[in-house]
């Protein structure tokens, strides 16, 4: 999708997320900076050299009246909610930007069902895309802000699979869906399970909701004109136009007043926005042409045929036990709903309620397998537009079938690096002294982990003495405690020293120390904000 | 999210493998560094003597001398790049020579001559300006590409060649060159084959109003230059220079140079990004940082101090950008902040 910024992932496609102002702006500060910062922090403890050069009075002052105009702009496009007002502004975009993916993709389903009767059931399965966002907004906060990585995503999963399964069942439960029907409404539901996911993943910029708003009209134009040319009764077709065009706008207006303009119009974006307009009319006219009835019944036929072939795995795993039912009786089958209270199998005779579960493992087991591969497919396209878009940090950006060839392979070996990082921590702890580097690293990120909790995340461009320093202008007490802990790690990370036992036990009980204060921001703790994009660390 | 376990866990894996290396105990060996550390100071304090204000820009031909390379000073009339280099020149106890570049200057005039000695009956060798081991070039767009490319040769192979005879160029050898970004008529730009040859390009600046109400203090009388005294020598020089390649680089911070750089070939204003030999250049002059600082490992703040001097004058940027106003400064400092540095989490 055009315009789609998957946030975070180390590497060097991911796009920008504004660093501290402290940093760069101290990047040419050098060494009289020492002098300037000393005197400018004279309530502090005493600073080191190297966190003073880190952090300017000049690179505060102007990092502080930087950080109010970047913090909304960063939440909008980091995975965090920053300030209120901007959590309450990432929320605004995203949601008209769902309610505009919505308003397509049911215009699309009531088409489609509409002609080919799949019994789907719209209501039900408009709720997939806005409860995927809301548990996608949800994930990515909690391990932003916690940094628990794995539970987070669990359960992610384990919501995704139980609300798609019971909308696909919910879509059944009271009419007997037509063959079929039940696969098209799995699929429609992990797709717009897969919409919303990948919008709580996206970094709001100006020019990504232009993206999002010109592809979307593609596909809601398209999708008006096929249902016209298919005389397919579109009764809400007049309102949908200037409602989508409607969201359309409040989500570039939102968008653009968390930007650094403040709302100011800028005429080449709205040129932009206008060429795109009469772009997307050119390109739904030239799609239209394409969508025939006859290219959508064959699609119907093809997902009804894909049923067939999913009955006919089930009944070859039934014909694994051997069939001693009498000649004449009517067995009840695999697929039909129950003959009777037990079935027959291989001379055993199996209560209903067993084969009922047996069933539904079936399915489940079928539904998790489309799952993953549906999703898997979405993040490597998805990937790689944006890698081929942005171009930073690829050396050679290879044609999509290539990338994703490699990059299925990567993730596949990258299973491997479990029992290699399982093996990696058990020589760790053999080598003896680099237990005590590894207790370094460990208090460092600790330290990392609670500030985050505290609303400073480190971004990925700061070092450890610019984030000290940042950290140290918002909780001056804790200066002294912060500056060892930072310098001790900074040994070990980049010097490689091996700190003895007494050392690491001295940080220990400084963090310690830190934790137990009773910190309370400084009077550029607030002003600071912190709302940089929390680009995945 | 299969994804970032898989990531996470090969990044996590990536990170293990890296801490298994080790420096070497004490790489500059026996106090060394604290020794660049201690004569950094005092050259520091002595050109702050001369030029007020500007410490991080003394600091860092400091590091550009320490780190063998080459220094670019463009900035527009009066600001004190010629009485920074000869305040260095003379902090640091060097032979010092100046060059003023005009349009009808040779290369003969700034390499040396062979001439006939009408005594001996043979050709002799006079030696140029270059043959010095500080040299101040004034104003190098004012002389022709042929000159310039004279000087080419000096500053990568320091040595220069004169007939058929190769002489090598003494040892410790800066070029500080100077260049004025207005009233551009008539001189001829560096090309960029050149500028790469540059370590570093600075600008001075301005002093703020305090500064320059110190300069008119300090000047109205003496001339604080005469006052300076030497802090090392040419040869205790040459070995700090020495001490400063050994300065250790961690496998973490060489990844951080080199994605910097790669960065700058990817940026969508950029047409020609950093070289080779411009990862080489912020690697050396991180070391030459991190030894004046008194540390023996670089971290990738250093790298971070230096990423513009060294690289801004080595990109290209595209037509449009150029149009848009932006500067290779601006796109440094962009990439700066969205390089990830590596640190732990």
């Amino acid at each position: 999708m055009t315009g789609l910024e998957e946030r975070g992932a180390a590497g060097a496609a991911s796009t920008a997320a504004v660093g501290a102002g402290f940093g760069s702006a101290a990047t040419g500060a050098g060494g009289a900076a020492t002098a300037a910062a000393a005197g400018a922090a004279p309530s502090a403890s005493p600073v080191s050299a190297d966190v003073a050069s880190a952090g300017t009075a000049d690179a505060v002052k102007a990092a502080s009246a930087a950080a109010a105009a970047m913090s909304v702009r960063d939440a909008l496009t980091g995975s965090w909610m920053g300030t209120p007002v901007a959590g309450l502004l990432r929320v605004g975009v995203l949601g008209t930007l769902a309610a505009m993916e919505l308003m397509c993709a049911l215009v699309i389903l009531w088409i489609v069902d509409d002609r080919v009767s799949f019994g789907l059931n719209l209501v039900t399965l408009a709720v997939l895309l806005p409860l995927a966002l809301v548990v996608g907004l949800a994930v990515e906060h909690r391990r932003s802000s916690r940094g628990g990585r794995f539970l987070p995503t669990i359960l992610a999963w384990v919501v995704a699979v139980a609300a798609i399964t019971t909308v696909a069942m919910m879509s059944s439960l009271f009419v007997t869906p037509p063959e079929g029907g039940r696969l098209a409404g799995l699929l429609c539901g992990v797709v717009l399970w897969g919409l919303g996911t990948r919008l709580s993943l996206l970094r709001v910029r100006f020019a990504t909701v232009v993206g999002e708003f010109q592809f979307g009209l593609v596909i809601l134009l398209t999708a008006l004109f096929t249902g016209h040319h298919l005389e397919a009764s579109l009764p809400f077709a007049v309102l949908v136009g200037p409602a989508y065009v409607t969201l359309g706008m409040v989500g570039l207006g939102l968008a653009r007043s968390g930007g650094r303009a403040g709302g100011s119009l800028r005429r080449g974006s709205w040129l932009l926005v206008a060429a795109g307009v009469m772009v997307v009319l050119v390109l739904s006219a030239a799609l239209t042409a394409l969508l025939t009835p006859e290219a959508l019944r064959a699609m119907g036929r093809a997902i009804a045929w894909l049923w067939a072939q999913v009955e006919r795995v089930f009944a070859a795993v039934a014909s694994w036990f051997p069939d001693d039912t009498p000649a004449g009786s009517e067995g009840p089958g695999w697929g039909s709903p129950g003959g009777g209270a037990e079935e027959t199998v291989g001379g055993q005779v199996l209560p209903e309620s067993v084969l009922s579960v047996v069933r539904a493992g079936y399915t489940v087991f079928a539904v998790v397998l489309a799952v993953v591969v549906v999703y898997v497919l979405t993040v490597r396209v998805v990937a790689w537009s944006r890698i081929s878009r942005t171009g930073t940090g690829a050396a050679n950006v290879e044609r999509l079938r290539g990338a994703f060839a490699s990059d299925f392979r990567r993730w596949l070996t990258s299973w491997w690096r479990w029992p290699k990082w399982l093996v990696s921590m058990f020589r760790r702890r053999r080598l003896g002294g680099d237990a005590d580097t590894a207790s370094v690293r460990d208090v460092y990120r600790k330290l990392l982990a609670w500030a985050a909790a505290h609303g400073y995340r480190r971004s990925e461009a700061e070092t450890p003495f610019e984030f000290a320093a940042a950290l140290i202008l918002a909780y001056p007490e804790a200066a002294q405690g912060l500056e060892t802990l930072t310098r001790a790690y900074v040994e070990v990370r980049y010097g490689s020293r091996v700190p003895c036992g007494d050392e690491v036990r001295s940080l220990r009980e400084v963090w310690a120390e830190l934790r137990r204060m009773d910190l309370r921001k400084g009077s550029n703790g607030g002003a600071m904000g912190r709302g940089h994009g929390c680009a995945g660390a | 999210m299969a994804e970032r376990w898989g990531e996470a866990m090969g990044a996590r894996v990536r990170d293990d493998e890296a801490w298994i290396e080790r420096a070497p105990a004490d790489p500059c060996g026996n106090g060394r560094v604290e020794q660049v550390a201690r004569i950094a100071s005092a050259f520091l304090a002595n050109v702050n003597q001369v030029i007020v204000g500007k410490p991080a820009v003394a600091e860092l031909v400091l590091v550009a001398l320490l780190a063998e390379g080459h220094v670019l000073l463009e900035d527009v009339p009066g600001m004190g790049k010629t009485m920074l280099a000869r305040a260095a020149a003379a902090s640091l106890g060097c032979e010092f020579r100046r060059i003023q570049c005009t349009p009808d200057l040779l290369p003969s005039d700034v390499t040396g001559v062979q001439y006939f000695d009408q005594r001996s009956g043979s050709f002799s060798f006079r030696p140029g300006p270059l043959m010095s081991n500080l040299v101040l070039v004034d104003e190098i767009n004012r002389a022709t590409p042929r000159t310039q490319s004279a000087l080419l040769e000096a500053m990568q192979e320091r040595q220069v060649t004169v007939d058929v005879e190769t002489l090598p160029l003494p040892n410790p050898f800066l070029v500080m060159a100077t260049q004025n970004p207005v009233e551009l008529e008539g001189t001829f730009p560096l090309p960029e084959a050149q500028l790469d040859r540059f370590l570093l390009r600075l600008r001075v600046g301005y002093p703020d109003a305090e500064e320059e109400g110190e300069i008119l203090a300090r000047y109205r009388e003496d001339d604080p230059l005469s006052g300076l005294v030497p802090v090392t020598t040419a040869a205790q020089l040459t070995e700090l220079q020495g001490f400063c390649r050994e300065v250790f680089v961690s496998t973490a911070v060489r990844e951080y140079v080199v994605a910097l750089s790669r960065a700058t070939r990817d940026h969508v204003d950029v047409k020609l990004g950093a070289s080779p030999r411009a990862s080489l250049a912020l690697q050396r002059a991180g070391q030459a940082l991190a030894a004046v600082r008194g540390r023996d490992f670089v971290l990738p703040d250093d790298v971070k101090h230096v990423a513009v001097p060294v690289l801004a004058h080595r990109l290209t940027l595209h037509t449009e950008a150029r149009l848009r106003g932006r500067t290779a400064e601006q796109v440094v400092e962009e990439l700066l902040r969205s390089v990830g540095v590596p640190v732990e989490g």
